[in-house]
């Protein structure tokens, strides 16, 4: 990264479940949809409901591939942190850590 | 604003949390990247492959005729095959350096291919036997096997020790 990083606290990536999709997304060019729900603990409903707040906010990029190992029509589910979403999660994590610090944030 | 992006069930978040808070937060997020870590464990059967592929990448130049660009047109289309059959059975797919180290075996990687191309094209044009051609081959899969693996705990270690904004 370039550039001094803006501390930025965002509402919608700081809901708990939220932050830590984006938090997982941040290590990882990809991420199926089944390691993010067992590495959260959540069930597929909860998950997909996060996933579409942080797609309709341009913060992820969902993208479905068919998946030979299955015989139904089921498919693969990739998410990718897109490179807004990735500069909003840095920009928050800043804040929180100046927060964390108790340095204020904003 | 904050109600238009709260499920129902989550609890509802003061506007700025507070230094426990934000501690916490951030905590969390260390865990699920030390989750996510374990699950990059490459299949046995990878770096094998990656080793047979790049093999033929150092070894094709001594190929006569055709051979040469036929070995490296199969690597090329290889290459593609296996990352996607990794990412299918891992569901991660990470195809960057996470730090010094696994950039530094990466480089170490790509110049020790490079180096064993140039050194199968010398055999070629000095008209060496071409069996000549499998010493740069076998050097390059060995190298491929033993320093993929390293990178792989590499990129394990310090996807786990990353700070959240590196």
């Amino acid at each position: 990264m370039t550039g001094r990083l803006e501390p930025v606290f965002n509402e919608l990536i700081h809901a708990p479940l939220r932050l830590r999709i984006c938090g997982l997304l941040k290590s990882a060019d990809e991420l199926d949809f089944s390691v993010l729900r067992d590495a959260l603990g959540i069930d597929d409903a909860k998950l997909s409901k996060n996933l579409k707040v942080l797609s309709e906010a341009d913060l992820i990029t969902v993208r479905k591939e068919r998946s030979a190992a299955r015989n139904d029509a089921r498919r693969v589910t990739w998410i990718t942190l897109s490179a807004d979403g990735r500069m909003t999660f840095d920009a928050h994590v800043a804040a929180l850590t100046l927060i964390a610090t108790g340095t204020s944030a904003r | 604003m904050e109600s238009d992006f709260r499920e129902p069930d989550e609890p509802r978040l003061p506007p700025t949390p507070s230094a426990e808070d934000a501690r916490t937060a951030l905590a969390h997020l260390d865990a699920d990247r030390a989750v996510l870590a374990q699950r990059i464990v490459t299949p046995w059967w990878y770096h094998p492959a990656l080793g047979l592929i790049t093999a033929t990448f150092a070894g094709a130049h001594v190929l006569p005729g055709a051979g040469a660009l036929t070995a490296i047109a199969l690597g090329v289309v290889a290459i593609p095959a296996l990352m996607s059959l990794y990412a299918r059975q891992t569901g991660v797919v990470v195809t960057k350096p996470a730090g010094p180290r696994s950039r530094r075996l990466l480089g170490t990687m790509l110049i020790l291919l490079v180096a064993a191309m140039v050194c199968a094209l010398l055999f070629k044009l000095t008209g060496v036997d071409p069996l000549w051609g499998l010493v740069p081959a076998m050097a390059t899969f060995v190298a491929t096997v033993i320093l993929g693996r390293r990178y792989d705990d590499a990129l394990r270690r310090e996807t786990r020790e990353a700070g959240t904004n590196s």
